[in-house]
């Protein structure tokens, strides 16, 4: 009997996220059928890739029991820096290899200041937000780099292109999820972010490269905030100087939604996929289903709170 | 294995705090480190672990000498530390525990999970732990990790395994079962430094002891050929004469009564009282419900249902200020969460449960804060530089002191000591006999909460006995001895 | 450790020295000392109202005045020192253009006290006498897009409404001008359907997701009306994206801004509803340089006429 109790807890521990997702897809697709239309799916996915990667990299972040509030001004920036090369010239598949390296310097700025430094990771990254935010005007002088995809066609495709009828960014998005489950559950790394966000005193004595860790996390979430901004200033074919303002917001919804603790130690790389899906079904359902602007607002913070009390429940 | 460490010297900032350790561990033995808080063990252990290196001395394994600047270093020497605070990481699975910093990977960096998990399993069962190695290690025991440790060592080949007050929170049964695997080990050549502060446990499992003191090595004996009182005077120093000090007065009026006290789930039923002047003691197993009644009376988790008398009236304490009125004073045994705030300095830990008392027109007097400090420093003999130093600073038995100092001052005239001299060195500890005696004299009902048996019956007047959520025996002092404690403890 | 921050301090005051104005450093060769004028910008990260303030910076220069500009970085609470800012270093007028209607009119109060002229552009601040507030006509900008509309579909057809920031005065006076010409519930006469309406926050990302979500749901679009033109540019992307630019769904935008006009000639979109800041620029610096000369006053209040056009 309390076997068969545990299993169920057990499923409902592992699946909860999942539950609420199921249902909400359920619900929606009641209320209007063209909800669960082969184009409207494809078109979610392809949405939600842009948080979706910039949430991988947080839940790595997050894991480690630290924050990342400089993803959005990264994106923006990177997108910036990527319409400013392709508008001078630079052949765009260089242009997105540099964006990448640079998205991941900037990372790597934070990474130093929170592990080498030892400061707070909130305050690193809501300091180095506003510079990257205002080095993106400085750099674009407030003006949008328009038509960016009009002579690269790559980049064109990174956005516009599909791959076995799949929109790229969707593609892009669940390699960067593969190769990020990889890292974080099969390698030695992915342990030791684990055990630095556990108990970081924990780790150092079980002599893994604490400092490295935790620097090498932000890279990451550089490197696919950056990833992101490609996608979004493609999607656009325009970069905004504005681009990415609370991203970071949505990102970090999106890993605790997922059941990722913000206290580290504790979490899937699974879940962010399941808490990027909610958000992006709830955003493009309530549009589906013409809810008012107003009342969409209320509604997804309260999918955000019950999504996460059921978590809670369930992780007790 | 052979370990000799000579003359290892150690400052840290211009403090000396090892100028003359030495140890010296043969193979197959159980040796004991002892020494007093700030004696020196912890800095030596976390030399022959790599923690931190020595500015002087040699180590010498199995006749070589040896250099060790990192935990690799000590790990390849095949030397394994067992830390007090099990380096558990609670959100991981058993096996990822064993494996944490040493995982074994493919060639592709990718972990191996099955082979890692048969490994584990296989040392696990090695010490009779049979548990699926998946498992969260917060899914067993405390006792239970402690074997997970003594595994994750195995897996090293360790030769050597430095535990550190491996038995502060395991029940009886689970020493029982720590020291049968100490022993098997040691069957097979291992050799363990065993650092603890229980005499009892010492004088059962260990081979060897060598003592420290201010840093110094003060001697090493043959467990058969030494005694308690001898260990305990090359420890501080002096001698202490009696470990447990008693004073006999005769109790006065009940002033505290419980009738049926029931939390479900925590415990039932519980009906005892307690005399001004006389001390209570509490024994049993960990998990027995003790501290949960100390809590119901102190309201900071009431039971539901039950009776309560305070000086022959019932009342409804709902909250640990209704307790405090009513003159319950509560020293908690989780000193580091519950007792005192570590980042605050002394005067200011003192003054917190009345602080009112210290306040002019609203504002805090620092004068009359340092005053009250001072009083208690000299009245508790707390050994502290000064009344605005962190208390983090303070050893345990100084922090004990100032918890208990800042009882007293709402003068309580029921306190109940949960634990009251964990962790507290063994100087220290008859100074807080004392300390409680002197309550005892003034005519306080005290209750103690202990799961050290020599203390419980050293000063105790009556020892309530509670097994599985019950209150199962209360014996007068002539009565106990630790035998018929642990049969009513433990009896199923 | 101390190094690093030693360091760290010292490049932020050569960051600091580097940044700094270098106007600041040779006070004594300016010449015009009592012609300066105040030019405090809402937000020139939107680069529509570069074109306002370099009207007013071309005008200003011909007259003989130097600007001061501030750029309130679209955040209203910054406007109020900057006012005071700019009254301490002695303008003789301010040209504002305020974040919201509230924040900065305590700090002008005491810019009218000292009797120096203020006109505000696009929107207006609610406080006693400030000179003049010159604003695009929004509501008739709304209803000439509808009428516009009306026009170019007689037999009427399914429309999507992609709003502003909810609650600024540009959403409700572009959107309530547009649909009192199309809403039906508004305009009996109407022949066209509002099908959906959602919020674009006047930039591209939101109104191209919004965009892609509505084409998801809607099959029968016949036209969009966008309350900005960077909306605009967002939605013509999501049709682009979604492979139904053959729909020849018509877009309509506002402001005038260049990317608009590419867009047109591309055939991506139809046309939008221009508002004249080349004009509502030159005539605020007229308004306070003809006052600064004569004590002349012009109109408290002067609504700036708003056209369609499909070319620049």
């Amino acid at each position: 009997m309390i076997g068969t109790m545990n299993k169920v807890k057990g499923v409902y521990e592992k699946y909860g996220t999942v539950i609420v997702l199921l249902l909400l897809v359920v619900v929606i697709s009641l209320m209007n059928p063209k909800f669960l239309t082969t184009y409207n799916i494809l078109n979610i996915f392809r949405q939600v890739s842009i948080n979706g990667l910039i949430a991988l990299g947080m839940t790595f972040v997050i894991l480690t029991g630290g924050i990342d509030l400089s993803v959005g001004a990264i994106l923006g920036l990177s997108g910036m820096v990527l319409g400013l090369l392709i508008l001078a010239g630079t052949p765009d598949v260089l242009a997105i290899i540099i964006v990448i390296l640079f998205g991941a310097t900037l990372g790597l700025l934070n990474g130093f200041l929170i592990s080498k430094v030892k400061l707070q990771a909130f305050i690193v990254t809501l300091a180095t937000m506003t510079m990257f935010q205002g080095i993106t005007l400085i750099i674009s002088d407030g003006i949008p780099a328009m038509g960016v995809t009009s002579n690269a066609k790559v980049l064109d495709f990174v956005s516009q292109g599909k791959t076995l009828g799949l929109p790229f960014p969707m593609i892009v998005f669940f390699i960067a999820f593969f190769l990020l489950y990889i890292l974080i559950e099969k390698t030695v790394f992915g342990r030791s972010v684990y055990a630095v966000g556990g108990n970081e005193e924990v780790a150092r004595l079980s002599s893994i490269a604490t400092v490295k860790t935790k620097a090498l996390v932000y890279v990451i979430s550089g490197a696919m905030a950056a990833l992101a901004g490609i996608i979004l200033t493609s999607r656009l074919s325009s970069a905004q100087p504005t681009a990415g303002a609370g991203y970071e917001l949505d990102a970090i919804a999106a890993v605790v939604i997922g059941g990722t603790s913000l206290a580290g130690g504790r979490g899937r790389i699974f879940g962010t996929l399941i808490g990027v899906l909610i958000i992006g079904v709830l955003n493009n359902g309530l549009n589906i289903i013409g809810v008012s602007s107003f009342y969409q607002q209320v509604i997804k913070g309260l999918v955000i709170l019950v999504a996460v009390i059921l978590d809670r429940k369930s992780s007790r | 294995m052979e370990l000799l460490m000579t003359n290892i010297k150690k400052s840290f900032d211009l403090v000396k705090v090892l100028k003359h350790a030495q140890i010296h561990v043969k193979s197959s033995e159980v040796h004991a480190l002892m020494g007093e808080n700030g004696a020196g063990k912890s800095t030596l252990m976390k030399i022959l672990t790599g923690v931190y290196t020595k500015d002087e001395g040699t180590i010498v394994i199995d006749n070589k000498e040896v250099q060790i600047h990192s935990i690799r270093d000590s790990e390849k020497a095949k030397i394994a530390f067992i830390h007090q605070e099990l380096n558990v990481l609670n959100e991981m699975s058993i096996v990822d525990n064993m494996f944490l910093g040493r995982e074994i990977t493919n060639k592709f960096g990718l972990l191996k999970k099955k082979e890692m998990k048969a490994l584990a399993t296989e040392k696990l069962q090695l010490l009779g732990l049979y548990v699926d190695a998946d498992d969260s290690i917060k899914s067993i025991s405390i006792g239970k990790r402690q074997l997970v440790e003594i595994a994750k060592a195995l897996l090293l080949d360790a030769e050597l395994i430095i535990m550190d007050e491996p038995t502060a929170a395991l029940t009886e049964k689970e020493i029982n079962l720590l020291f049968k695997v100490i022993r098997q080990l040691k069957e097979q050549g291992k050799s363990f430094i065993y650092i603890s502060h229980r005499m009892e446990e010492i004088f059962e499992i260990c081979d060897e002891i060598t003592v420290m003191r201010d840093g110094t090595f003060i001697g090493q004996k043959k467990k058969a050929y030494t005694s308690f009182d001898e260990i305990v005077k090359m420890m501080v120093g002096y001698d202490l004469y009696e470990r447990f000090p008693r004073i006999d007065i005769e109790p006065k009026d009940v002033l505290l009564k419980t009738e049926n006290l029931t939390l479900e789930g925590k415990f039932e039923d519980v009906s005892f009282d307690v005399r001004a002047g006389e001390i209570l003691g509490f024994s049993g197993l960990m998990g027995a419900g003790r501290t949960d009644v100390m809590h119901a009376i102190f309201g900071s988790c009431p039971a539901t249902s039950g009776k309560i008398y305070v000086r022959g009236k019932e009342e409804n304490i709902k909250s640990p200020k209704v307790a405090k009125k009513l003159g319950i004073g509560f020293i908690t045994e989780d000193r580091k969460n519950e007792g005192i705030i570590l980042d605050f300095n002394v005067s200011e830990n003192l003054i917190l449960p009345s602080l009112k008392d210290f306040t002019k027109s609203g504002l805090i007097n620092n004068k009359m804060k340092l005053e009250e400090t001072e009083h208690y420093k000299n009245k508790l003999n707390i050994k502290m530089a000064s009344p605005t130093m962190k208390i983090a600073n303070l050893s345990g038995g100084n922090q004990q002191k100032v918890v208990i100092a800042k009882w007293l001052h709402t003068n309580p005239s029921i306190l109940i000591l949960d634990e009251p001299t964990r962790g507290v060195d063994i100087g220290a500890k008859k100074e807080i006999y004392e300390i409680i005696n002197g309550l005892k004299a003034a005519g306080v009902a005290i209750i103690i909460v202990s799961s050290e048996l020599p203390e419980v019956l050293g000063i105790c007047d009556r020892i309530a006995v509670m097994r599985e959520k019950r209150l199962v025996k209360i014996f007068n002092r002539a009565e106990a001895n630790q035998e018929n404690i642990m049969d009513f403890a433990t009896r199923g | 450790m101390k190094k690093v921050r030693f360091l760290f301090l010292a490049l932020l005051m050569l960051f600091l020295v580097a940044c700094g104005d270098e106007d600041s450093t040779d006070d004594s060769t300016s010449t015009s000392e009592d012609k300066k004028l105040a030019l405090l910008m809402a937000d020139l990260g939107n680069p529509f109202f570069h074109v306002l303030r370099d009207a007013v910076v071309e005008q200003a220069e011909s007259l003989g005045y130097e600007v001061i500009i501030y750029d309130g970085q679209n955040d209203a609470s910054k406007q109020p020192s900057q006012v005071e800012d700019a009254l301490q270093k002695g303008v003789s007028a301010i040209v504002i253009n305020p974040g919201d209607e509230d924040s900065t009119a305590n700090a002008l109060k005491e810019a009218i006290a000292q009797n120096i002229p203020v006109v505000t552009v696009d929107r207006k601040v609610n406080v006693d006498g400030i000179l003049s507030y010159l604003v695009t006509d929004n509501t008739k900008g709304g209803v000439l897009s509808g009428e516009w509309l009306a026009n170019k579909l007689p037999d009427g057809g399914n429309v999507i409404h992609i709003e502003g920031v909810m609650g600024t005065a540009p959403q409700r006076e572009r959107g309530g001008g547009f649909l009192s010409v199309i809403d039906p519930a508004k305009n009996p006469e109407s022949k066209f359907k509002i099908l959906d309406t959602v919020v674009g926050d006047f930039s591209m990302a939101p109104a191209e997701a919004a965009m892609s979500d509505l084409l998801a749901k809607h099959d029968d679009i016949d036209a969009v009306f966008a309350q900005n033109d960077t909306m605009a540019v967002g939605v013509a992307r999501a049709i682009e994206t979604a492979g139904r630019d053959k729909d020849g769904i018509i877009i309509i935008g506002f402001d005038g801004a260049q990317e608009a006009y590419d867009l047109i000639k591309d055939g991506k979109m139809s046309v939008t509803a221009v508002q004249d800041f080349d004009f509502i620029g030159k005539e605020a610096v007229n308004f306070v340089d003809a006052y600064l000369k004569d004590g002349k006053k012009p109109e408290s209040e002067v609504l700036v006429d708003v056209y369609m056009s499909d070319s620049k």
